[in-house]
């Protein structure tokens, strides 16, 4: 006999804490179990809980950027197969970024859920698979021209069919990625906490009774969609704009355009991103889940960003998008797309806050480093003889608001993502750490300052590693706010074993952009050098109060070259210390 | 008042490609809804979608010409 759990304001709560915390356990499984470091220390995936329609009604959402994603990827993925085709002990896992995951490396697994026969949810994880093969060491191909240069595309198939391995796809699936091992011990790390949300679920519909979980789930999505709402109701109407250029796309050295028109009309937004660029040819382009992302990650930057509100699909009820087909919004088939997610993704929710800067001007910030400065590399390890493969990022300046400087040293925006720690990744890989730290005077000045950037230098440390990139925010910089300056752009750089400098990607391999390659070989001794984009000033420099400004200066993070230079304060207020 | 129809799509389980919505690009899949937009009908992916278009695309673009 069932519990009674009567659905006031206090039952559903104790019924929102349940979800969440199962899916706060199942994140914590992943963490635990996985092989890779983009898992167990970079933390790039979630986990989710659905109801039967694919409805989000929990999640643990470490990674911002998958929001697009997960209201639609099992939705969709339902619609096309039909319930019909979901058995207990199915695991479906699908990455195919045109029926709604962020990029080619993004798996989506989902469990369904059955009590007595009946369908009565699903539990899904979603996470950046590090190695999916393609053209490029760790699947990121700069210079991919199409999604089969990306690696291996799966649509909705079934891992798991009536809880026994369908070896087939396993095959297929392990064959073509080129660290099947970590492939193996990350895909059943998801499926086990898929095997955690389903026994955990299941015990709550046996406690509660189903007609409560269900009923409880539905006025849990109305009361998010009540709340957000209400949230949006309070910005003023109307329609709001911005436009912005990205530098490259890494095929062609042409900049594209995006333009955003935000329209808030009473309780609801609408994000037209009509009138930007066509689909590009190198991999910069999003898909629609990413222009998704995008949106809510800035609506609920300006109307919940303590995440007081529930996140589950009553959520993104109020906040409408358009993302024209065949645009670098919204990619079309065969377009390439890994980039779109990483790269831009920031730059999509820096564009909607600077458009949404008039409607709440306290709750934006300048621009952020805005690239997700993927650096991926592989090869033969010396002490294993197995290939190994990684994707790598660093923190960088976040934009700085009204009221505070922005973040050092932070993933973008969108990511919320943690690097390795340094004795993890010389553990792992055959690469010696020269030195990590901030930039001096990345941060944008302002009022209040952009925060700072990050470098670090790699040397070789076996006889050939593999390297791919793809950085942004190198020729067009982080532009400021409310006449706040622009951040430091970002540069990555390489130094031959033997040659006393320091040479861009372009000029020492004639690669068509300085910070997005692919497939470059370095060999012992050779060291590669990169910085990340620092963030956007808010508000004029001039107005920044010259005790912080001297305090930037003693703590390394303003030269005294700059204080003078960008905030007029001299050296011998510096000196004085007034 | 709406006066559009679900219709369904054919749909062949070895075609690799998807087809999108032309007003606001969300994937169309097993089924569209189907409207006149006043150039013609449309296929769209729902029925809120056809709202969205007359109250907010049609105004901000035009009329979409029929498919």
């Amino acid at each position: 006999m069932p519990e009674t759990l009567k659905l006031d304001s206090v039952g559903l709560h104790v019924l929102h804490n349940a979800l969440a915390n199962v899916a706060a356990e199942m994140a914590l499984v992943m963490m635990k179990t996985a092989y890779s470091t983009i898992f167990n220390e970079g933390l790039d995936f979630s986990t989710v809980l659905l109801d039967r329609e694919g409805n989000l009604i929990a999640e643990k959402n470490y990674t911002p950027s998958m929001m697009g994603a997960v209201p639609n990827t099992v939705r969709w993925a339902l619609e096309e197969l039909g319930e019909g085709f979901f058995e207990p002990g199915d695991v479906v896992v699908h990455n195919d970024p045109y029926r709604g995951n962020c990029h080619m490396p993004e798996h989506m697994m989902m469990k369904p859920i059955f009590r007595d026969g009946e369908l009565v949810a699903f539990a899904g994880c979603i996470g950046h698979v590090a190695e999916i093969g393609g053209k490029a060491v760790g699947s990121f191909a700069s210079d991919a021209t199409d999604c089969y240069q990306e690696g291996l595309r799966l649509p909705p198939v079934k891992l798991f069919e009536r809880g026994r391995y369908n070896e087939q796809v396993w095959r297929i699936v392990l064959a073509n990625h080129r660290t099947p091992r970590n492939t193996w011990g990350d895909f059943h790390a998801m499926i086990g906490a898929l095997n955690v949300g389903e026994r955990r679920m299941a015990a709550l519909f046996d406690r509660y009774g189903r007609d409560v979980i269900r009923e409880g789930s539905a006025r849990l999505i109305e009361y998010s969609e009540r709340r957000l709402r209400a949230e949006i109701a309070e910005l003023p109407d109307g329609e709001y704009s911005a436009e912005m250029w990205v530098e490259d796309d890494g095929v062609s050295t042409d900049p594209f355009q995006v333009k955003v028109a935000v329209v808030i009309r009473g309780d609801e937004v609408i994000a037209d991103f009509t009138g930007s660029s066509r689909q590009v040819k190198g991999p910069m382009n999003a898909v629609y889940v990413v222009a998704a992302s995008a949106v809510y990650n800035a609506v609920f930057c300006v109307t919940d960003p303590m995440t007081l509100i529930p996140r589950n699909s009553g959520c993104y009820r109020p906040i409408r998008i358009i993302a024209p087909p065949g645009t670098v919004v919204n990619c079309e088939h065969p377009a390439p797309s890994v980039g779109g997610n990483t790269d831009l993704q920031p730059k999509l929710i820096d564009l909607l806050l600077e458009a949404l800067a008039p409607a709440a001007p306290d709750m934006v910030a300048a621009s952020t480093g805005g690239s997700s400065s993927n650096l991926l590399f592989g090869g033969i390890h010396p002490e294993t003889g197995q290939f190994f493969s990684n994707y790598h990022y660093d923190g960088m300046g976040t934009g700085a608001t009204l009221s505070k400087d922005g973040n050092d040293a932070e993933t973008t925006r969108h990511s919320n993502c943690r690097n390795t720690p340094i004795e993890v990744f010389e553990q792992r890989y055959p690469l010696l750490t020269i030195n990590h730290g901030l930039v001096p005077d990345s941060g944008g000045p302002g009022r209040h300052r952009g925060g700072l950037a990050t470098y670090r230098t790699l040397k070789v440390t076996s006889d050939e590693v593999t390297f791919s990139a793809l950085f942004d925010r190198c020729k067009i910089r982080p532009h400021g706010l409310a006449d706040g300056m622009d951040g430091m752009g970002s540069e990555i750089l390489v130094r031959r074993a033997g040659e006393s400098t320091f040479r861009r990607f372009d000029e020492a391999f004639g690669v068509a952009s300085p910070t997005k390659f692919t497939n470059v070989v370095l060999y012992r001794g050779d060291e590669l050098y990169y910085r990340t984009a620092g963030g956007g000033g808010y508000g004029p420099p001039a107005e920044r109060d010259p005790r912080l400004v001297l305090a930037d200066v003693r703590d390394g993070c303003v030269s005294r070259d700059a204080a003078l230079r960008d905030y007029g304060v001299s050296a011998d207020q510096l000196e004085g210390g007034t | 008042m709406s006066t559009g129809e679900w219709i369904e799509m054919s749909y062949v389980w070895h075609e690799t490609r998807v087809l999108n919505c032309p007003v606001c690009g969300r994937l169309i899949l097993r089924k569209a809804w189907q409207f006149d937009g006043g150039d013609g009908l449309l296929r769209v992916c729902s029925e809120s979608c056809e709202e969205l278009y007359e109250s907010y695309w049609k105004h901000a673009h035009g009329s979409m010409k029929g498919q």
